[in-house]
């Protein structure tokens, strides 16, 4: 199975709105589905712009998961692509973003992804793809 | 003792040195084995009455060597110590990238809790 970097639902009023959601007879996987989509089309251009400044062969370029993908793991989680492929070429982004034992990470390429800007960023973009599916439902 | 004071604690039960990532010096020469650590997170969770009780410590972990055989085991056992001592680890690791071509490294990511 390839590996592949993902990111799930990342704030905390989730359960509440997914609760509300079911309770108006709104499709939860609809709205988790969109959120996650948002998720990904948020964080890949900035991935892709990160790590233009790293172009020796363009494979790790390559590597960028462009289209989201989302998974059910089980019937409570959902996880979307997020990331480089790292079989498919992605493994120098993981020593760009982390570093070696002597060279510096590159962290705006990590914080592309993991950083706390973007993390609040992602928590308020899934919390609005719910909520608009809640208030789409209680207008009827 | 915090986190990072359990961490060196565990890595000196193996006898070999550690750094902490980024900062090996340039002029410095790989020693046969080693560890890296880098505190990549530090959530405080456990709210209640208006504060937390608990921040999550979140390590990566490299452990390198130019014995292949090393790095294959030595994580597995790092990993086991560490759950022995009360830390949570996410699986047995990814290979990482080494500056020098005659060493080979991992990285495991572990997790402390610590009371507050």
């Amino acid at each position: 199975m390839a590996k592949k970097s993902k990111m799930a639902f990342n704030f905390k009023e989730m359960e509440a709105l997914a609760e509300k959601l079911e309770a108006l007879g709104g499709s939860l996987q609809k709205a988790c589905d969109k959120a996650l989509h948002d998720t990904h089309d948020f964080i890949t251009p900035q991935l892709s712009s990160g790590i233009e400044r790293h172009h020796a062969t363009g494979d790790t370029e390559e590597a960028l998961q462009r289209s989201p993908h989302v998974v059910w793991e089980t019937p409570l989680k959902a996880v979307v692509n997020i990331g480089f492929d790292l079989e498919d070429g992605g493994w120098p982004s993981i020593f760009l973003m982390w570093g070696t034992p002597k060279m510096l990470p590159d962290n705006d390429l990590k914080n592309a992804a993991f950083g706390p800007k973007v993390r609040r960023e992602v928590a308020r973009i899934q919390r609005e793809a719910l909520e608009a599916a809640v208030q789409e439902m209680a207008k009827g | 003792m915090n986190a990072k004071e359990e961490l060196k604690k565990i890595f000196d039960g193996f006898g070999w040195p550690s750094w902490r990532m980024h900062t090996m010096p340039q002029k410095q020469r790989y020693p046969d084995a080693f560890f890296t650590y880098l505190s990549a997170d530090a959530p405080f969770v456990a709210h209640y009455n208006n504060r937390p009780h608990a921040v999550v410590y979140s390590f990566m972990i490299g452990f390198y060597s130019s014995d292949p055989e090393k790095v294959e085991s030595v994580p597995l056992e790092l990993a086991r110590r560490l759950m022995a001592a009360g830390w949570t680890v996410e699986g047995p690791g990814d290979d990482v990238k080494s500056d020098e071509p005659t060493h080979t490294g991992r990285r495991i990511t572990a997790h402390y809790i610590q009371r507050i």
